[in-house]
């Protein structure tokens, strides 16, 4: 967290640029500051409503086809929010698909956009955390209410509600740190929000207000989200009983109503990508269009989100042994590990690039260690170094269960036995980890291999992965080629999901 | 001629190979297909494989290429670039020209490129001012004429794109469309134009413009645009789709996003429009050029990709695959782009980077 702090802060000793741009007014910063809280807030609330109205239909409501529908409903996590945006913003013209449809007249940019956009990649999130929820209503209190004479919707804001309050406030804010740290949707839509100005902004000497600006926003949310944490952790001990099993069946036009959701749902947040990708791609081949190679944006997607993966999983583990063997102290390591993921990509991009800059400015540095310098940098460690950053997290909230589920006494028992340090590792940490390091690598692969910023902003030169390719055709509206981007890009996160699903 | 699309969707292009050093597995594949990979000698293969004889092309060192043009655009160039001449290139695209010609500028003699490939010349201009270009010989300057290159000879120009108007024929008739840019106030239907003041080619516009009608004509012009309420885009690309869309009826873009997007939807609604009047200011031609970084230590194999830039083949491919305008005379137009060749006002590029004063005056109308 340090780095990208440090190069925040010298990237206003920056040198100026060949054109000097006019110095930012407070005016715009105030402005995306504003946008920033108005997008973050409205998507909160959609989310909110929607991810808990899908919840409630999956976990309360039968119907046919509900199972399925419920699982179909949280594919849209899986598309990148950028090519999710650029599909919609396609599709929401005036006289494509969608736009001939719903009778659009303008361009599909914009606040509104991003805020259908994001809110349809949030929604998932919030019905995870509900459906958690719902099921955690006990049995005893359902039946007792009931005999009581209570009605559904009393039921409902008795006994439901106080239930969902802890996870909504959880959801709102993890939604809303979502949005602030978005840049991929925002960019494509062009909404004038800190980390799309940020982006824009990175070359002027005081883009670093704008860097401050988004810290503004993201520190509260962390902080809000620690506390919440904290008060779920100590309500998590009292126990609950048997949890409620009852659904209730759906008829008329309450079910015609739910059926609506899910297609809306489903359909722009999973039907309409995938079709769109596909015909784009048959229409470039049908036109004769002549696609760009993806050999190497994929390769450098495989080699990236691997070699990510395991500096992940390698930098997860030492935080994650310290807090397992101190009690007093795991609670900040988890807090430095968490608040370090949850810092913005574009940000921690902007902070390391601005370090690097700075090194490479300063030549009493590099020419004594030029050759370092340049090994370093082609080899993309900046790269990888601002993955685990953003990454860590993930990586350290798998393996942590895992690191605490090792038995301690076949350790001792080993130990006792005269086992060196190398075969414990071997025989009992290995064994006794794997399902937790394999979920750490599965998670920081997909996240490393759909990343956009930070490869934007620090990937060597001839290093482009799949999500660098889909935002360098998208915005020369090369669609056959944003389409074939997608398609593998998608590909290769279900194939990952797949294989570790079967080796599970 | 175009190339079959599956050998362009699967080829494995060499200039990773010199950079994955990670040994990773999958590097077996790229190689092999690498060492399969037929070149093509030309007449100049001889000169660039002398002058690879030197330097770092002999240490099998890449060229480095900072390109303002994007991927999707050059990449098969500069693979056949690497086919020809065994020269491996590594490329840092960036979609803004601003933000690499002043990273540039920022690294000094610490660059690693050899070469700046830009979208828009005039930071060729302004990389040279600040003497980060070398000058070219006199064989790669004589290729081009001089409306094409650097006075001084620091840059040429690799291909041009022509300022135009993009509007419906659905729903405006040509003959309604003005002579002359300035008068495009007076015509255009309030709350049907597009334009992108963020984008770069279009403050490159406003920059010539202030030194072709001077800054109150200018700022006047904006302020009459401005009052009729025009939608405002990030880009090009958009406006086009947004004419044919109907979102908008006219817009100001660079002229080849048209063919560019008619290649893969060929029922796009929308048509270029140059302006009537010759030499107008709305009909400025804007030079995508390259330039060689003077700390570069990899000199002969970037003026050797600048002499590939300026080859027949080069120039094809931007006529024919980017529908640019070639600098090279004697390369024949794609048949969509019409001959505009004296309508077209050839503005000083270097005052294309007088961006300060231009987003001053941006600030100054409410478009900043």
């Amino acid at each position: 967290m340090t780095l990208p702090i440090a190069g925040i802060l010298l990237s206003a000793t920056q040198v100026p640029g060949l054109v000097e741009p006019p110095p930012l007014s407070l005016g715009r910063i105030l402005s995306a500051v504003i946008q920033t809280v108005l997008l973050a807030a409205a998507v909160a609330c959609g989310a909110l409503c929607l991810g808990t109205w899908l919840a409630w239909l999956a976990e309360k409501s039968v119907y046919p086809g509900s199972a399925f529908l419920a699982k179909l409903g949280l594919l849209p996590m899986a598309i990148p929010s950028y090519l999710l945006a650029t599909i919609l913003r396609e599709q929401f013209a005036p006289k494509s698909f969608l736009g001939s449809l719903f009778g659009t007249h303008g361009a599909f940019t914009g606040m509104g956009a991003a805020i259908i956009v994001l809110t349809l990649a949030c929604t998932p999130y919030v019905q995870i955390l509900a459906s958690a929820a719902l099921r955690s209503v006990p049995e005893a209190e359902e039946e007792a209410a009931r005999s009581l004479g209570a009605k559904r919707w009393a039921r409902f804001l008795r006994l439901t509600i106080p239930r969902l309050r802890p996870t909504w406030a959880f959801s709102m804010i993890l939604v809303s740190l979502y949005v602030v740290s978005d840049f991929g949707a925002v960019s494509v839509l062009d909404c004038r929000v800190l980390t799309w100005e940020l982006y824009n902004s990175r070359g002027a000497r005081d883009a670093y207000q704008i860097a401050l600006g988004i810290l503004v926003c993201v520190l509260p949310l962390l902080a809000a989200i620690r506390m919440i944490q904290g008060a779920e952790i100590s309500e998590a001990h009292h126990g609950s009983g048997r949890v409620s099993r009852s659904r209730s069946p759906l008829k008329g036009w309450s079910l015609s109503l739910v059926y609506l959701t899910h297609i809306v749902f489903i359909g722009l947040g999973v039907v309409v990508p995938i079709a769109t990708l596909l015909i784009w791609v048959l229409r470039g081949v049908y036109y004769g269009a002549e696609f760009a190679s993806v050999s190497d944006p994929m390769m450098m997607t495989a080699v990236y989100a691997f070699l990510g993966s395991a500096f992940i999983v390698l930098a997860s583990i030492m935080p994650a042994a310290m807090a397992s063997r101190s009690s007093s102290s795991a609670r900040w390591i988890e807090h430095g590990t968490y608040v370090t993921s949850s810092i913005p990509g574009v940000l921690i991009a902007f902070g390391i690039l601005n370090v690097l800059l700075f090194i490479k400015r300063n030549s009493f540095i590099a020419s004594s260690d030029s050759f370092a310098l340049k090994f370093l940098q082609d080899g993309g460690l900046f790269l990888l170094a601002a993955y685990v950053m953003r990454f860590l997290s993930q990586g350290y909230a798998a393996i942590r269960p895992a690191l605490i589920a090792v038995d301690q006494r076949q350790i001792d028992a080993a130990r006792s036995l005269g086992a060196k340090t190398a075969t414990r590792v071997a025989r009992i940490w290995l064994p006794s980890m794997a399902s937790g390091l394999t979920a750490a690598s599965i998670l920081a692969f997909i996240a490393v291999a759909k990343e956009l910023p930070i490869t934007l902003m620090l990937a060597p030169a001839g290093h482009q992965t799949l999500a660098y390719r889909i935002f360098d055709a998208q915005s020369e509206a090369s669609l056959p080629d944003v389409g074939l981007a997608g398609i593998l890009l998608l590909a290769i996160v279900a194939a990952v999901q797949f294989l570790a699903s079967r080796w599970r | 001629m175009k190339t079959p699309i599956c050998s362009n969707l699967f080829r494995l292009s060499p200039v990773q190979v010199t950079q994955i050093r990670f040994g990773f597995v999958l590097c077996a594949a790229l190689i092999t297909h690498f060492a399969c990979s037929e070149t093509e000698p030309s007449n100049k293969v001889a000169e660039i494989q002398a002058a690879s004889e030197s330097n770092r092309i002999e240490q099998g060192e890449p060229l480095v290429v900072y390109s303002g043009r994007g991927a999707v655009l050059i990449e098969p160039l500069l693979n056949e670039f690497t086919q020809k001449t065994q020269i491996p290139i590594e490329v840092r695209y960036e979609k803004s020209t601003q933000t690499l010609a002043n990273r540039i500028a920022t690294e000094a003699d610490q660059t690693q490129a050899d070469v700046f490939f830009a979208q828009d010349s005039g930071w060729l201009g302004a990389l040279d001012e600040a003497g980060h270009l070398a000058v070219l010989n006199d064989d790669l300057l004589g290729r081009v004429p001089e409306h094409n290159r650097a006075k001084n000879g620091t840059w040429v120009g690799t291909s041009g794109r022509a300022r135009v108007l993009v509007y419906s024929p659905e729903r405006i008739s040509i003959e309604d469309l003005p002579d002359r840019l300035a008068d495009l106030p007076k015509v255009a239907p309030p709350g049907r134009v597009g334009w992108a003041p963020g984008n770069g080619s279009f403050q490159a516009h406003v920059s010539a413009l202030r030194h072709i009608w001077g800054e109150e004509q200018t700022q006047s012009w904006l302020e009459q645009m401005n009052a009729l309420e025009p939608k405002v885009y990030p880009k090009n690309s958009p406006q086009v789709k947004g004419v044919s869309n109907g979102e908008i009826d006219i817009g100001w873009v660079n002229h080849y996003y048209l063919h560019k997007l008619r290649s893969s939807s060929p029922g796009l609604e929308a048509a270029n429009y140059s302006f009537r009047e010759k030499g107008d200011a709305g009909n400025l031609m804007m030079l995508s050029g390259v330039g060689v970084i003077s700390h570069s230590d990899n000199q002969k194999a970037a003026e050797a990709f600048v002499d590939f830039l300026l080859s027949d083949d080069a120039q094809s491919y931007f006529a024919n695959k980017t529908f640019e305008y070639p600098t090279v005379p004697g390369i024949e137009l794609h048949e969509d782009v019409p001959f505009i060749d004296e309508k077209i006002n050839r503005a000083n590029q270097e005052h294309l980077t007088d961006l300060s004063g231009t987003l001053d005056v941006l600030r100054r109308v409410g478009l900043q």
